[in-house]
């Protein structure tokens, strides 16, 4: 019996190792677009609900691309918008509905960590190329999927930024909070990881639940263990109020969070002056000059139009350059072609110059850290020298 | 964990939990209300508070545009609290005459499903109103803190936690000393006698509905307020656990709703010290589940099935 098992075990073994399927160039498919027919740009974030302020502006910045664009090789190019609810079963579904749009080509997003892991699982078995132009949980490009690319940067980078600037000001007692969220805890794991291993101390690591508004309880636990630092990874309808809620309890810590909240209109003016003095990482400042055609169009900006922006652009001239005009006046695009484009992008975007790495990150990302200060009665995000 | 048992750390989680605490107690209290007069669980309660405060916000909006609440902070809150009141009355009023009363002879699922419906037709509603963005109510009044001892406390909290006491208190007396209050006890003790001692019955549950749903409002007042961030969907989760603290204090019980709120929001509070924070709503579930199990019918709960 014990040799049978053995037999079998080689056999199946010697099938895994040798069949192999064989790569062509156009095993991963076709996109044809009729004539006539627009090409469809998607878009995944959230649209409605506590976190809509930084959906909107993602795909206001995505729209302003495609409207600049208009049109690729005489066929109108459109956005088409979906609500995701940052958040993991909504974006499978949006996910599914993309991959089985004959129009769609490739997508902007999606927003949340949370919602782009199962997400891209469903874009890689069509081979639909996605773009996000703000989840940085570190996962999302050590998993191995060839179709995803973003145009922000990571959490390793963002946490290892945060964690060496709270060290440089010789803070070294700090509590972590986390939303509990892909993007969040391993933002806060990261930075707590950073901390500890440059000789700090993490006082206290709590979780708290997406929604809710009262934090005093856990803050009253953390008040007598005298953080000098509260980090809190999450998103900005959380994280001002932990902000406010801070100096309700009486904790005299400093706060820090992260690029989720990173937003003038749900950080600062939500918060009143409890916000200030706060510190959140983001990216440099993007191009002033596009900034103030942006602003015109769509109002004050919050946090990853630019980068949405970008995810837009890139994606476009990725299908400007494998698209080929058929003589009935389709267009065909190879998935694969296409995803190869996308991934030997080199462009001066208005974030900066965009080349991914061999995982779909952006290379030489930037994270800054910025101040909450106000300065002639007016309050803003400004950046931090350390 | 020698700073958990702190008696500074204490105190501070229990005032945490009363001002909380007041929140579920009148948002409890129209639950019971209701329960005690048609035996049904108003399941929508969750968005009239949900409208109440967003009445408030209406109201303060209005004021601090026009200068006014800069000028009269204090009246500028006092009208929003009676806005947010008025709101969910005639909302609270308005369900009962539309969802709930062409249901009153049907089974007892049947006005449970439409409370459920009407719950979610409320929510999705106001998302169109409010175009699904999250709302923050503006500072009319700065908070300052006053320190006795090593315990510092918000005058906000002092401020809900005596108006939800002040709220419930003129609650009680109107139940027990006014003429009306006495038809309402009468209508939850036997409708079909009281209607035969010349109560108004429906009447009576309309006034029942408006009473509790202006609860309901002042507290989404005191939440919008103290807590800022105000959306479409705030009224689920705390209506879920007002309905939670009224089955703890005993549904029906008027005494018994005040009882469990105060004691949701402290064992939440309190919770937190020995376990992780992010298990606080667990703590409200479980202790829910614990009461269905072991006591149903509450800590102060009046045995139902003998009074029907």
């Amino acid at each position: 019996m014990r040799d049978k098992a053995l037999v079998m075990f080689i056999v199946t073994l010697a099938c895994i190792l040798f069949a192999r399927p064989l790569v062509h160039a156009d095993e991963w498919g076709t996109i044809v677009i009729p004539r006539d027919k627009p090409i469809k740009i998607g878009l995944g974030s959230m649209l409605t609900g506590d976190y809509a302020g930084m959906g909107i502006d993602i795909m206001n910045g995505a729209e302003m691309a495609v409207a600049e664009k208009g049109a690729i090789l005489g066929h109108p190019v459109v956005l088409q918008a979906e609500d995701d609810g940052c958040a993991g079963p909504a974006s499978v579904a949006v996910a599914e509905k993309f991959c089985n749009d004959p129009l769609v080509v490739g997508l902007v997003g999606y927003m949340c960590s949370g919602g782009s892991k199962p997400a891209s699982d469903i874009h890689n078995k069509y081979k639909l190329v996605m773009v996000s132009p703000s989840s940085t949980a570190l996962e999302l490009t050590a998993r191995g999927i060839p179709i995803f690319f973003r145009t922000c940067w990571n959490d390793k980078i963002q946490a290892g930024r945060a964690a060496a600037f709270a060290l440089s000001r010789n803070w070294r007692n700090v509590a972590v909070l986390h939303d509990k969220s892909d993007y969040g805890q391993s933002l806060s794991e990261d930075f707590a990881g950073h901390i500890e291993s440059n000789g700090g101390k993490v006082v206290a690591s709590e979780g708290i639940t997406r929604g809710d508004k009262d934090f005093s309880p856990v803050l009253t636990k953390i008040k007598p263990l005298r953080p000098q630092l509260i980090y809190f990874g999450g998103m900005s309808a959380e994280g001002v109020l932990i902000a406010r809620q801070m100096k309700r309890t009486g904790i005299k810590a400093r706060f820090m969070s992260d690029d989720g909240c990173y937003t003038e209109k749900d950080f600062i003016q939500a918060g009143g002056s409890a916000t200030n003095g706060s510190f959140v990482t983001y990216a440099k400042e993007p191009d002033p000059a596009w900034v103030e055609r942006f602003e015109a169009k769509y109002g004050p900006r919050q946090t990853f139009s630019p980068q949405a922006y970008d995810a837009a652009n890139i994606l476009m001239r990725a299908v400007e350059k494998v698209a080929g005009r058929q003589t009935d006046g389709s267009l065909v695009i190879g998935k694969k072609p296409l995803r190869d484009a996308v991934a030997a992008t080199e462009y001066e975007g208005i974030t900066g110059k965009i080349v991914f790495d061999a995982h779909g990150d952006r290379t030489g990302s930037v994270v800054v850290v910025y101040e909450v200060v106000e300065e002639k009665g007016k309050r803003f995000f400004k950046p931090v020298d350390f | 964990m020698g700073h958990m048992l702190d008696p500074v750390v204490i105190i501070d989680q229990i005032i945490n939990g009363l001002t909380i605490g007041g929140v579920y107690a009148l948002i409890a209290l129209g639950y019971t209300l209701v329960y005690g007069i048609l035996f049904m669980i108003n399941f929508a309660h969750g968005e009239v508070y949900m409208f109440g405060s967003f009445g408030g916000y209406a109201a303060l909006m209005v004021f601090v545009n026009s200068g006014f609440a800069q000028r009269h902070a204090v009246l500028s809150v006092i009208a929003a609290f009676l806005a947010a009141m008025v709101v969910s009355s005639v909302l609270g009023a308005l369900l009962e005459r539309i969802a709930y009363r062409p249901l009153r002879g049907a089974p007892r699922l049947v006005p449970l499903i439409s409370a459920i419906g009407a719950s979610i037709f409320l929510q999705n509603l106001m998302m169109l109103v409010i175009k699904a963005r999250m709302h923050v109510y503006p500072d009319v009044i700065p908070e300052t803190f006053i320190e006795i001892g090593r315990v510092s406390i918000s005058y906000f909290q002092i401020f809900i936690i005596l108006s939800s006491v002040l709220l419930m208190f003129g609650l009680h007396l109107f139940i027990q000393k006014s003429k009306t209050g006495k038809a309402m006890r009468a209508v939850a003790e036997d409708r079909t006698a009281a209607a035969l001692m010349g109560v108004d019955v429906n009447r009576i549950i309309l006034i029942t509905f408006a009473l509790g749903s202006a609860l309901a409002g002042a507290a989404g007042v005191m939440v919008g307020m103290y807590y800022t961030q105000i959306n479409h969907m705030m009224g689920f989760i705390p209506g879920i656990k007002a309905f939670t603290a009224a089955v703890l204090g005993g549904i029906g019980n008027v005494a018994g709703a005040m009882l469990g709120g105060y004691f949701l929001g402290i064992v939440e509070a309190l919770g937190v010290l020995v376990m992780p924070a992010e298990y606080k709503d667990v703590i409200a579930f479980g202790l829910l589940v614990l009461v269905l199990v072991f006591r149903p019918t509450g800590i102060l709960g009046e045995v139902v099935s003998e009074r029907m």
